[in-house]
């Protein structure tokens, strides 16, 4: 229990900093503007394609757009997370605190999350205007929000693996990026070859393989071993990093 | 005698350098210990091992007793460090930092001191409220030394607490150092010479990651005033008595400092062990014009100069 404790105590000061910053409304108010223009621009098309549900031709693309933006956002929330902690010098206090780098990384990691997910939430007004139209495929709506936020999860440890890397936020983030595109483009690597089996393996490495899925309603317990997998993997890295600090 | 931090031959390499070369250092509990060198010299290499920020390549180090590179968790709440750059989050309030540090370093149960208590300690009590970044550089450090303070460590290291202040705030945080001494060890790492001098009870002196000298302030100096030097103010001194002084086999030299009207400053090098103050005292006098006569101790700062030069 003291455990946990000490994450919250981490996540709680993480937020408290996050939200005293402007960045954090500032990427917030756009990640509106974007989505609600987009759902607009979905909404109205679907009037005319006849031939598809509200979830093919307004849900799942709003999501496939909301997981891309989030591809940019995650580093930029997480760029300093880490970062400005060199900067300050106060990388060390943490490091010779009771905390372990596994209490330090999730609360870095947990409130980053809570970010996205405030971020998130805004968007909780597309399905109600749907349901206002009699849309009502709600464990839908649940698994995608469900996908989104597992998809950012992910999102966020590579971010913060990136700010442990750098001491400069900007290679934080422009690396944290570049990590998440290579990561995508293993979708776009498995058409490239006519071998079946390897196109699966290597499409199983991209995000978006198991984000479709929730999307889709069709989620299976792979999705889950790989997004675990994924997070516990780049915590890893980010903990072998803090750990050579003493090397 | 109780030591509070010992360190046994502890050597510190980086790929293609020493930067500890088998130190070997004692701090006596309740002391405050002036930890001297030049940039470089490994003082704060030798500070981040004892506070258990980096592991030594090899060595022992103990902190009260306890093997301080086996009991990483119980080193944390005997030590409190304040870096050379205070670990300080500028976006928070100064209590509520304080209170932050205290709990990622203390269990719930173990929070006894009292962090309105540390403020009030470090005079820190009208800023309390305000935040850090807003905080003049003087208060920026009692932050830091208050955070080093905030979970009842008994040993705290100081590493440049001085750097950058205002004569006022040094002023200000030598009493500071006074002041914790009541109740803890300090390892005081400085530049200001003058300031080790008047409140440290022991110094060590570090260059080039090797110890070279450590004891009281008084066993450092005399240990260099092996050589002794005295001075005396003459109102006439002449060549016949310089010629005089310069004949005893026991000078090495005579040196006229400083004139002012008839009165002439002059410093005498004797090679000797042995006291001959009161021969050189009897002849001077002799002569008439003798004002003042005074052995002189060699300052810290000319001692901190011979030493690592």
């Amino acid at each position: 229990m003291d455990y946990i404790r000490n994450i919250g105590i981490l996540t709680k000061k993480e937020l408290k900093d996050n939200f005293f910053s402007p960045v954090v409304y500032i990427l917030a108010a756009l990640f509106c503007l974007s989505m609600g223009w987009l759902f607009f621009n979905y909404l109205y098309a679907s009037k005319e394609i006849t031939d598809q549900t509200l979830t093919q031709s307004v849900l799942m693309p709003i999501f496939g757009n909301m997981n891309f933006i989030f591809l940019f956002l995650s580093p930029i929330l997480t760029m300093r997370a880490f970062t400005e902690e060199k900067k300050l010098h106060t990388l060390e206090l943490l490091l010779t605190s009771r905390l372990d780098h596994f209490q330090i990384i999730m609360g870095k990691l947990i409130s980053n999350f809570l970010m996205a997910a405030f971020m998130i939430s805004l968007t909780l007004i597309f399905p109600i205007i749907l349901g206002m139209s009699g849309y009502d495929h709600w464990n839908i709506v649940f698994l995608s929000y469900l996908g989104i936020l597992l998809s950012v999860f992910c999102y966020l440890s590579v971010g913060l693996f990136a700010s442990a890397m750098s001491d400069n936020f900007v290679v934080a983030a422009l690396l944290g990026f570049s990590i998440l595109l290579g990561i995508m483009l293993f979708s776009l690597t498995g058409n490239a070859t006519e071998n079946i089996l390897l196109a699966q393996m290597v499409k199983y490495l991209a995000i978006p393989y198991h984000f479709e899925n929730f999307v889709r309603g069709g989620m299976r317990s792979y999705n889950f071993v790989y997004i675990l997998s994924f997070i516990g993997f780049f915590i890893y890295l980010t903990h072998i990093k803090l750990d050579s600090r003493r090397w | 005698m109780t030591l509070a931090i010992e360190l046994k031959n502890v050597v510190k390499e980086y790929p293609g350098i020493v930067a500890l070369d088998g130190v070997d250092l004692e701090v006596k509990k309740g002391s405050i210990h002036g930890f001297l060198g030049p940039n470089g010299a490994g003082k704060s290499t030798t500070m981040s091992i004892i506070a258990g920020l980096i592991p030594p390549t090899s060595g022992e180090v103990r902190v009260s007793g306890i093997d301080a590179l086996k009991d990483q968790k119980a080193l944390r709440s005997m030590i409190g460090i304040l870096p050379e750059t205070p670990p300080l989050y500028m976006n928070m309030l100064v209590r509520d930092y304080l209170q932050f540090c205290q709990k990622i370093n203390l269990k719930r149960e173990d929070a006894s001191e009292n962090v309105d208590e540390i403020i009030e300690k470090c005079g820190l009590g009208e800023v309390a409220g305000r935040l850090i970044g807003n905080l003049s550089k003087g208060y920026k450090q009692r932050v830091g030394v208050a955070q080093a303070l905030v979970y009842g460590a008994d040993t705290i290291i100081l590493d440049e607490p001085t750097i950058g202040l205002d004569p006022n705030a040094i002023s200000e945080m030598r009493s500071l150092i006074l002041e914790l001494k009541k109740e803890h060890t300090i390892l005081l790492s400085t530049h200001q010479l003058h300031e080790v001098a008047r409140i440290c009870d022991e110094i060590t002196i570090i260059n080039k990651g090797k110890i070279l000298k450590t004891g009281t302030l008084v066993e450092v100096q005399s240990e260099f005033s092996s050589v002794k030097t005295y001075e005396f103010i003459h109102q006439n001194f002449s060549e016949d008595i310089k010629k005089y002084l310069i004949s005893k086999d026991y000078v090495s030299g005579v040196d006229t400092l400083n004139i002012q009207e008839d009165q002439k400053t002059v410093r005498i090098h004797i090679n000797s062990n042995l006291d001959h103050r009161a021969e050189l005292l009897s002849y001077l006098s002799r002569e008439g014009g003798l004002l003042e006569f005074w052995e002189r101790k060699l300052e810290l700062e000319e001692i901190f100069k011979q030493v690592v030069k």
